[in-house]
């Protein structure tokens, strides 16, 4: 009975903030070359997604890899080519969002969770498992940082204009 | 090609790239990407950056001879 009340407000949660996020998305605003540069991402991330899981298979062939690991490592590499592309040619916040800096480091300390959350509860870095929640977490604290990075940047060049 | 006439014309209005680009809704960015001549703008996006600026199309985006 308490592991059912335990999915129960797990799956509530995770509802609440599917809408959160979507709703949230809803006011986001991107102008004209934003939306250009993010279509140009997301077909950079597809081709990414199908070409590592392409290679993926083959070394199926010679090497078993767990099908969660499988299917992570295409998807986490093409979000990563597509919010490097983002950040990079300032599309990846909208323009009329605030607050950027503070959703940055609130997503640094979750990917630091993620990764450091295993290790204290004594479970293997090196299996399988261990490697997956590695990746999720370096994706979301690299992407951060790089986004850091390019406010800082963009910051530094408003000064100087 | 970068487009000093539009960068001039905004001097002129005392505007800064984030001014224009707020009034115009667009991010700052793509301001500084039309000036530099990295992004060319849609007729719509040029109507809209020549009537903040009070100046024609052909003041802005024409291109020189």
């Amino acid at each position: 009975m308490s592991n059912t009340i335990f999915w129960a407000i797990l799956l509530t949660c995770l509802l609440a903030m599917g809408a959160a996020i979507y709703y949230a998305s809803k006011k986001r605003k991107f102008d004209e070359r934003q939306e250009m540069i993010r279509l140009r991402s997301y077909k950079y991330g597809f081709s990414t997604m199908a070409i590592l899981a392409v290679i993926i298979l083959f070394l199926s062939e010679f090497i078993k890899i767990p099908i969660a690991l499988a299917i992570i490592i295409p998807l986490v590499a093409s979000l990563w080519v597509m919010c490097i592309y983002d950040i990079l040619h300032s599309a990846y916040f909208g323009f009329n969002e605030k607050n950027t800096k503070v959703t940055n480091w609130l997503t640094i300390v979750w990917g630091l969770w993620i990764i450091l959350d295993p290790i204290t509860e004594g479970q293997a870095i090196l299996s399988w498992e261990g490697i997956a929640t590695l990746v999720v977490g370096l994706f979301l604290i690299s992407i951060s940082i790089l986004s850091l990075y390019q406010l800082h940047r963009e910051h530094k060049e408003d000064a100087a204009k | 090609m970068k487009n000093l006439k539009m960068k001039a014309a905004r001097a002129g209005k005392d505007l800064s790239q984030q001014e224009l680009a707020d009034q115009i809704d667009v991010s700052r960015q793509t301001i500084s990407a039309i000036e530099k001549g990295n992004y060319n703008p849609s007729i719509n996006l040029c109507i809209k950056i020549c009537q903040a600026l009070d100046r024609t199309l052909d003041d802005l985006f024409w291109p020189d001879e």
